[in-house]
């Protein structure tokens, strides 16, 4: 046993503590400092990425610009682990720059599989402009919406990202949880939002339990969320504090048979078996601003 | 005479090689910055966990200041060690980010003397979960003034407040410590 140290002399030792680095923090920093980026993308993308915990190949756009997010490859562990549901679900039409898009996906999987060698799969190609990233491999969909390809089985999760590139940046990111989804998981996250100072567009949407049929409609509440860059917050999100829902009818997506539901100016389609949000179509209206859509059953 | 030669204590890395990755580092090499990251990242890792509290915070800050390499290192003359200047650095990053999140309070605090019976600690551990229980306003004068050697003056430039506010914090963490430990050991 170690002769006691006075607490001076004993504090002294505690300068000589070293915490080792995780691989994924060295991948982490390697992805970062090899691509184009800036503090505020940081910010952000350790914002959105941190607390949301599923968020495997969150990109940002910034121009010419791609940033992986820092923590991506802790966040497929993290839902893949936890066995979470949600789902997140990318569709984006006005979608420029699929170059930019390829290469960041491209950026994003190269990280992944670098210490998650099982969880990603490249793309088939850029043409695919809808991707969506599945905590053990990827599907996209081509311009024709088909759906050109995904790999692995994993039902524990899964989650995409949508490009936007509106003026200089624009960001978007698409949630959704499925009925069965635990939208626990996603609360920081928009706490995390909040806390962002990023003029970018982040749009979550929520489905919960709607009792979807042909013809089904509601309104759902708003939930005032400001961008939080003051002097850029938009009429809309004074004034609309709730939107209309209402499933207009049936169509397929990628095969999968989905309900159209019309939320305010966004489509978003719903798997008529399962619940699940399975692709949304974007307004293109609200770039470089966020808000969240919160869909449930009224009461 | 200081130089370059001292600069960098690294376990692994020649000076010749340390010279090669920081004149690339410089330059904003992502290989560069890697290498830099692996030699320094686990001591900084370390102050930057225990001035925050909070693993993921640190790794965070610790990212930041290795991202911006190529930026601080234009600030650096070489005259002095560059983990010394590393650490100055991860700490002015750690307390701003305290800052932003208001887990720094400002106010003039009361003074509290020391006890005069010394505290002998035979567990480290204990010791390094005592600190980390600290508030932040009390763990950082402790850490960088009992860990890392800061003076009171120092460290009130850093938290941009009196030196005599700096040192009766110091004093209260201290304090706290002895006390918490002096449980510890009459739990044990």
């Amino acid at each position: 046993m170690p002769s006691p140290l006075a607490l001076s002399d004993a504090l002294r030792m505690l300068a000589r503590d070293e915490t080792p680095l995780s691989a994924p923090s060295i991948a982490r920093l390697r992805a970062a400092a090899s691509t184009a980026h800036s503090p505020w993308q940081t910010r952000m993308a350790r914002h959105v990425v941190r607390h949301l915990r599923v968020a495997a190949g969150l990109l940002l756009v910034l121009g010419t610009g791609v940033l992986p997010l820092p923590r991506g490859t802790d966040g497929v562990w993290a839902m893949g682990l936890a066995g979470c549901p949600g789902r997140l679900v990318t569709a984006s039409p006005s979608l420029t720059g699929l170059g930019c898009l390829s290469d960041a996906i491209r950026s994003t999987l190269a990280t992944i599989q670098e210490t998650s060698p099982d969880m990603a799969r490249i793309p088939r190609g850029p043409r695919a402009y809808r991707i969506i990233t599945r905590v053990d491999g990827m599907a996209g969909y081509d311009a024709s919406e088909r759906w050109i390809g995904i790999t692995g089985g994993h039902k524990a999760g899964e989650i995409a990202i949508s490009l936007s590139q509106r003026g200089a940046y624009a960001c978007c990111l698409f949630a959704s949880i499925s009925t069965n989804g635990d939208s626990a998981a996603l609360t920081p996250l928009r706490t995390a939002i909040r806390a962002t100072d990023a003029q970018a567009l982040l749009m979550m949407i929520f489905v919960e339990g709607l009792p979807l049929s042909d013809g089904w409609q509601g309104r759902i509440g708003l939930p005032s969320i400001r961008s939080g860059t003051g002097s850029d917050k938009p009429a809309f999100f004074a004034k609309a504090t709730s939107v209309s829902v209402r499933v207009a009818g049936n169509t397929t997506l990628g095969g999968i048979p989905v309900w159209r539901v019309l939320a305010g100016k966004s489509t978003i389609f719903v798997d008529s078996r399962t619940g699940q949000t399975v692709g949304i179509d974007e307004p293109t209206h609200i770039a470089g601003h966020m808000r969240e859509i919160r869909i449930r059953p009224n009461p | 005479m200081y130089g370059f030669h001292h600069l960098m204590r690294s376990r692994d890395m020649t000076i010749e090689t340390e010279s090669r990755w920081l004149a690339a580092a410089r330059t904003g090499d992502p290989q560069a910055i890697e290498q830099l990251y692996r030699e320094q990242g686990p001591a900084l890792l370390s102050l930057a966990e225990r001035l925050l509290g909070a693993r993921m915070d640190a790794e965070d800050v610790l990212h930041d200041v290795f991202l911006a390499l190529p930026d601080i290192l234009a600030r650096y003359d070489e005259r002095g060690r560059l983990d010394g200047w590393l650490r100055r650095v991860l700490v002015n990053r750690c307390v701003s980010r305290l800052r932003r999140t208001r887990e720094i309070t400002l106010e003039v605090d009361v003074a509290v003397e020391d006890g005069e019976n010394p505290t002998l600690i035979d567990d480290l551990d204990a010791l390094r979960r005592a600190v980390a229980a600290l508030p932040p306003s009390l763990r950082i004068p402790v850490v960088l003034h009992g860990i890392e050697g800061w003076s009171h003056a120092e460290i009130s430039i850093e938290l941009g407040i009196s030196a005599g506010a700096a040192q009766v914090r110091f004093s209260r963490g201290i304090a706290s410590l002895r006390q918490v430990l002096t449980g510890v050991a009459s739990h044990a």
